[in-house]
């Protein structure tokens, strides 16, 4: 089966093929099947393949295979390899795993919808380009995958391109693709920059290759790690949507409730996560960059969830939530403590995925109705709904026993022994907001009285089984994700956190030297005393448990009470319901300038380039006509011109 | 020298002269326009490819027998030194023989709709190929007379050979007055070098001209150089070309443009490279002008052009002033860019005039077929003729994958290569402008719409076959260009 790892990208491509060639043609049911099970291949492959993974020793963890050679340039060799180590088999569980569910719950979602081959056609195509990503061997491949999943992001955000998505904005739901493709090209530009210093430095893109070289890489270029480190990050703020470019992600909530799913919450976005742990060992030598990370990651956590105090759009909310989150996977990695990042991943991966297929029930019960303020009550009508969503609120609450509990815990108790006290205020912070926005959401949800209109009441119903199942699933999973990472002080001091000795191997920490990572790993997390870190998981606790009682205090009831206090802090509010005004500040600073520099060229270009090439050419159009007009056809006109010639040629030669 | 004459080696001009003479006999009895399957194998254009055929075994021959011999024999003489034979003319023979090949073989169906499908045009165009292979074979200056008369004449006839169009009689007659003016001057040239050397011999002449020749020898020089110009249509020796090119039939023009071109290039660098090479600094700056004026002249007047052959009339020209930048270039890279760029421009020139040949009505009053207004669309009405035109014009601005972009850049990285930056600069702005009408020509045939014209003549088997040997032959040439660029600058080594 390890052999076999290339066939796990590849096979939804067939499905890309015959859905995107004959799809229309096709009966609905057969469409879905297909995709289903192309992507439904890819996951038993995928589970065979790190079955096996799992069956060899521990430091042995990893196999690559080889298509062959893509470009045998003179300083730099790229082959089309695929590799899995335990990272990637992580990610690419998640991915097909998740990518399955969000398949199947598709068929019932989208069956009212025009254009279903097409759309089944993208998520395959999307599945194709993420499982290359996540098993591209070396960076170049990954690229492949990292523009790819950009394109399908694309081509799904704007899937209903003919209808608009924002009336304060404007926006459509095509010029919210574009939006998120432009954003992400900034990021991929500095990606690529990254790349290519790589490629010239060390003349190797390969993964392993340039994780050896950096181990050994020369004092003198610690500079050029730092920028390197500090470029690639920028690629994943772009694709992950972190600050200054989370911009893209609320409005990519124009796509299809499950494309937010799979692509704008559980597999997309984190490929920024996945990407700076496979450089682990570039950002161990390079702990300004590592730095530069935490602060980002940290700052988006705060400043996304208080924007989905606000928000109420039930997917916009959950998509804030989504950057937050994101926010602490990468101040994780930046405090060094990459395995409880992607230990979060996974987990958020579970929850956040099954919010957003709750709120695309609940949506699809409201008739397409997505204002919280519009709703209420739902808990009688959609029990399979409200029930599966409150699994997963609990988890990214960081309940106990949940999910979210035990990877939130981790990043914060990293956070904490890495002695950075300022990531753990923020996060903790953000922690008690996550938590009562989300409670916000359920209760405005599901509590209190109906609110929208009798037609929509007459409809309301329970989403099909198709839906509900996926749901049931993953509120499974956001229960007992986290039971594989159980932190060793909750046992006693039995060691039974599996996830950890799963992944630490395949990462490289700072200051540790190569083999004595994962040993170095537990001992900065073991740094701090098991009081210590009861106090910490109590405290983080105790601020998710605020959160939720303010909430459901203001919340259950409608949001009477809660209009009475924004009223009385109006600037604040409006502050956050305009979103700190990001969109409108890069409108003013980036995008106003842009367009005038960019007038200011097309002038430029029109008049002045386009004028001197039209008046050369018009020039030697005059003088054409007017040589032509020796050209008079007597033979004796010739003769003399001729003669001229030979005047000229004579008298020189006689002359010298 | 007093060996006598070695019959082998004029072979080649035996037999396009013998062959020339049976197809005039001839024609009568296998001529015209009989019916049957007799005449489809025994008639004057089958006789006369199967001369050119002959010529080119015996070149074949000669070949052998010159890359087989023995270290130190660079050629072949005879006959006083009249005939010589080496490896840079046997290439050029081979050269004009072919294009000679594929104008014979092209031809046919374009002589009878133009009423003109008489046995002669075979001999005519043989004895033109047997002028133009003496004068690359030889290094005395009366064989480069007779050969220079013989193939001139021959073409004089040829221009006028539609004599029901008065244009081509025109152009017959104006083309014969300026070329018997041009060769005045010329053969005066010879005469005058005669009397500084002694002798006719090239070589000797250069011999004898070491050192300070005086007047006498640069005046002959001089006159030499402009009989010469006037055939390559140099400026100011070119005006008698667009009229000429535009009253000929189209096929005896495309053959012209490739024909003349060739051979009084070969003798130009016998002249200039070969004999006169100690005194290039004096002569170099004429070339350098003409080669300037010619490129730039030619193309701005081609601009303005709206008759095809007229157009590609002006492109000839212009590509003779490319060519001049390499004859000032160092010889050892000069020669083999001449040498590549004429193939390469043998091949798009005849595809082009026989493209030409095939869409124009040869009508006697207006010619409008010939006029670019009516090529509009005609890419999408025969898009087999218009994607070959298509492919000649490009390689004729110089844009790969065509041999005309790797002549260009041979000739240009010569004179870059040897220090002629002003030529390099002045070359590559006039291909930008040239550029300019090649595409239009293009723009027309593809982005216009076409008015309903009558309907092109058919494309004969024969004729797709020239074509498709053309952009073969302006394929080949830019995608693998290497073997040639060897081969050419192996073969300039016997001239330098």
């Amino acid at each position: 089966m390890l052999d076999l790892i290339w066939l796990i990208p590849l096979v939804p491509l067939v499905g890309v093929a015959i859905n995107g060639l004959w799809g229309r043609r096709l009966p609905l049911r057969a469409v879905g099947a297909i995709a289903c099970l192309a992507v439904a291949v890819s996951l038993l492959l995928s589970i065979g393949a790190v079955w096996q993974l799992s069956s060899l020793p521990e430091g042995a963890r990893f196999h690559a295979v080889s298509l062959g050679t893509w470009l045998p340039l003179e300083n730099l060799h790229v082959a089309w390899g695929f590799a899995i180590d335990p990272l990637s088999a992580v990610m690419v569980l998640v991915v097909s795993g998740v990518g399955f569910l969000i398949h199947v719950y598709s068929i019932g979602y989208m069956a009212h919808e025009p254009d279903y081959a097409r759309f089944f056609t993208y998520m395959n195509l999307f599945m194709a380009m993420m499982l290359t990503l996540v098993l591209g061997d070396n960076m170049l491949v990954m690229f492949v995958g990292w523009e790819g999943v950009g394109l399908c992001s694309y081509l799904l955000i704007g899937f209903f391109y003919d209808r608009p998505f924002d009336a304060r904005t404007g926006l459509s739901c095509a010029d919210a693709g574009r939006k998120a493709f432009v954003t992400n090209r900034i990021g991929d530009f500095a990606f690529l920059i990254g790349v290519l210093y790589l490629a010239v430095s060390y003349g190797t893109l390969n993964f392993a290759s340039i994780s050896e070289a950096v181990r050994h890489a020369d004092p003198a270029s610690h500079g050029m790690l730092v920028a390197v480190g500090i470029l690639l990050f920028l690629g994943a703020c772009g694709k992950s949507a972190q600050i200054p470019l989370y911009v893209w992600l609320p409005d990519a909530m124009a796509g299809p409730t499950p494309v937010s799913a799979l692509i704008h919450a559980a597999t997309m976005v984190t490929a920024g996560v996945y990407m700076v742990t496979r450089m682990s060992a570039l950002y161990a030598a390079a702990p300004e960059a590592m730095a530069v990370v935490a602060a980002v990651g940290a700052l988006t956590a705060i400043f996304a969830a208080t924007m989905g105090i606000t928000a109420r759009d039930i997917k916009k909310i959950l998509a804030y939530s989504t950057v937050s989150q994101l926010g602490y996977m990468f101040a994780a990695c930046g405090v060094g403590a990459y395995v409880a990042g992607v230990f979060h991943l996974m987990t958020h991966a579970f929850f956040k995925a099954l919010l957003f297929l709750g709120a695309g029930s609940v949506i699809h019960g409201m008739s397409d109705e997505q204002d919280v303020t519009k709703m209420g009550g739902l808990k009688a009508k959609m029990p399979v709904t409200f029930w599966t969503m409150m699994m997963a609120t609990l988890a990214i609450s960081g309940i106990p026993g949940f999910a979210g509990f035990f990877s939130k815990d981790e990043i914060l108790a990293g956070a904490w022994s890495a002695g950075n006290v300022w990531v753990w205020g923020i996060l903790a912070a953000a922690a008690g907001i996550t938590a009562f926005y989300m409670f916000r959401l359920i209760a405005l949800t599901f509590w209190g009285r109906f609110r929208g209109t009798d037609e929509q009441e007459h409809h309301l119903h329970e989403s099909p089984t198709l839906m509900t199942v996926p749901l049931v699933i993953l509120a499974i999973l956001s229960v007992v994700g986290g039971w594989i990472g159980i932190p060793a002080v909750m046992t006693g001091g039995a060691d039974v956190n599996l996830f950890h000795h799963w992944l630490a191997p395949a990462i490289t920490l700072p200051g540790a030297a190569h083999g004595a990572a994962e040993a170095a790993g537990h001992g900065a997390e073991a740094a701090h005393s098991a009081a210590t870190e009861w106090g910490l998981i109590g405290l983080a606790v105790a601020i998710a448990l605020v959160g939720i009682f303010l909430a459901v205090g203001l919340y259950r009831r409608g949001q009477e009470a809660a209009g009475r206090i924004a009223a009385s802090v109006r600037p604040l509010y409006n502050l956050l319901r305009n979103l700190y005004w990001v969109d409108e500040f890069y409108d003013l600073v980036v995008l106003r300038p842009f367009y005038r520099l960019s007038r200011f060229f097309a002038a430029f270009d029109r008049w002045v380039v386009d004028g001197l090439v039209n008046a050369s050419g018009i020039t030697m159009d005059i003088t054409g006509q007017i040589v032509k007009l020796f050209q008079t056809g007597y033979v004796r006109n010739y003769a003399l011109m001729f003669l001229f010639g030979v005047v000229v040629i004579l008298a020189y030669l006689v002359s010298m | 020298m007093t060996e006598a004459l070695d019959f082998a080696l004029i072979k080649p001009v035996v037999s396009l002269a013998a062959f020339g003479l049976l197809v005039l006999v001839a024609s009568p009895f296998i001529g015209g326009r009989r019916e049957g399957a007799l005449a489809k194998i025994v008639n004057p254009a089958n006789l006369a490819f199967l001369g050119v055929l002959t010529a080119a075994i015996n070149n074949w021959q000669l070949w052998r027998e010159w890359s087989g011999a023995t270290a130190g024999r660079t050629m072949f003489e005879t006959a006083y030194g009249m005939v010589y034979i080496d490896g840079f003319g046997l290439f050029f023979a081979f050269l004009l023989l072919g294009v000679t090949a594929m104008v014979i073989v092209g031809s046919r169906k374009f002589l009878e709709r133009e009423g003109a499908d008489h046995g002669e045009f075979y001999a005519l165009i043989l004895f033109v190929a047997a002028g133009m292979v003496t004068m690359v074979q030889t290094q005395n200056l009366i064989m480069v007379l007779i050969g220079l008369e013989v193939f001139s004449v021959s073409l004089y006839v040829l221009t006028g050979l539609t004599r029901g169009r008065v244009r081509s009689v025109e152009s017959a007659l104006k083309y014969f007055l300026l070329g018997a003016f041009s060769s005045g001057f010329m053969v005066y040239g010879m005469a005058l070098l005669y009397g500084v050397a002694g002798s006719l011999h090239l070589l000797d002449i250069g011999g004898a001209s070491v050192g300070n020749p005086g007047p006498m020898f640069w005046i002959g020089l001089g006159l030499l150089l402009i009989g010469l110009f006037f055939k390559i249509a140099v400026v100011p020796f070119h005006q008698w070309v667009p009229d000429v090119y535009q009253g000929a039939p189209t096929n005896v023009t495309g053959f012209m443009a490739a024909a003349t071109k060739t051979a009084a290039f070969a003798v130009l660098l016998r002249v200039l490279i070969g004999a006169f090479g100690t005194h290039a600094e004096i002569w170099t700056p004429i070339v350098t002008w003409l080669a300037i004026l010619t490129m730039t002249v030619a193309n701005l007047v081609a601009l303005a052009q709206t008759n095809i052959k007229r157009l590609l009339a002006f492109s000839s020209i212009a590509h003779a002033g490319y060519l001049l930048i390499a004859v000032v270039c160092r010889p050892q890279l000069g020669v083999g860019a001449i040498m590549f760029y004429l193939t390469a421009y043998a091949f798009m020139t005849i595809g082009a005039f026989m493209v030409a040949a095939a869409v124009g009505r040869g009508d006697a009053e207006s010619e409008r077929g010939y006029d670019l207004a009516s090529w509009s669309g005609l890419g999408w009405k025969r898009p087999a003729l218009g994607a070959a035109m298509m492919v000649f014009l490009l390689s004729m601005a110089g844009i790969p994958p065509t041999g005309g972009f790797f002549g260009k850049y041979v000739i240009f990285k010569a004179a870059i290569e040897s220090g002629r930056y002003l030529l390099a600069v002045v070359g590559v702005l006039n291909a930008v402008v040239a550029a300019y009408y090649y595409l239009r020509v293009i723009v027309t045939m593809y982005m216009r719409e076409g008015e309903e014209v009558e309907e092109p003549l058919p494309v004969s088997p024969s004729l797709a076959a020239v074509l498709v040997v053309s952009v073969a032959g302006v394929l080949v040439l830019g995608v693998a260009p290497a073997g040639l660029i060897d081969l050419v600058g192996n073969l300039a080594q016997s001239l330098i």
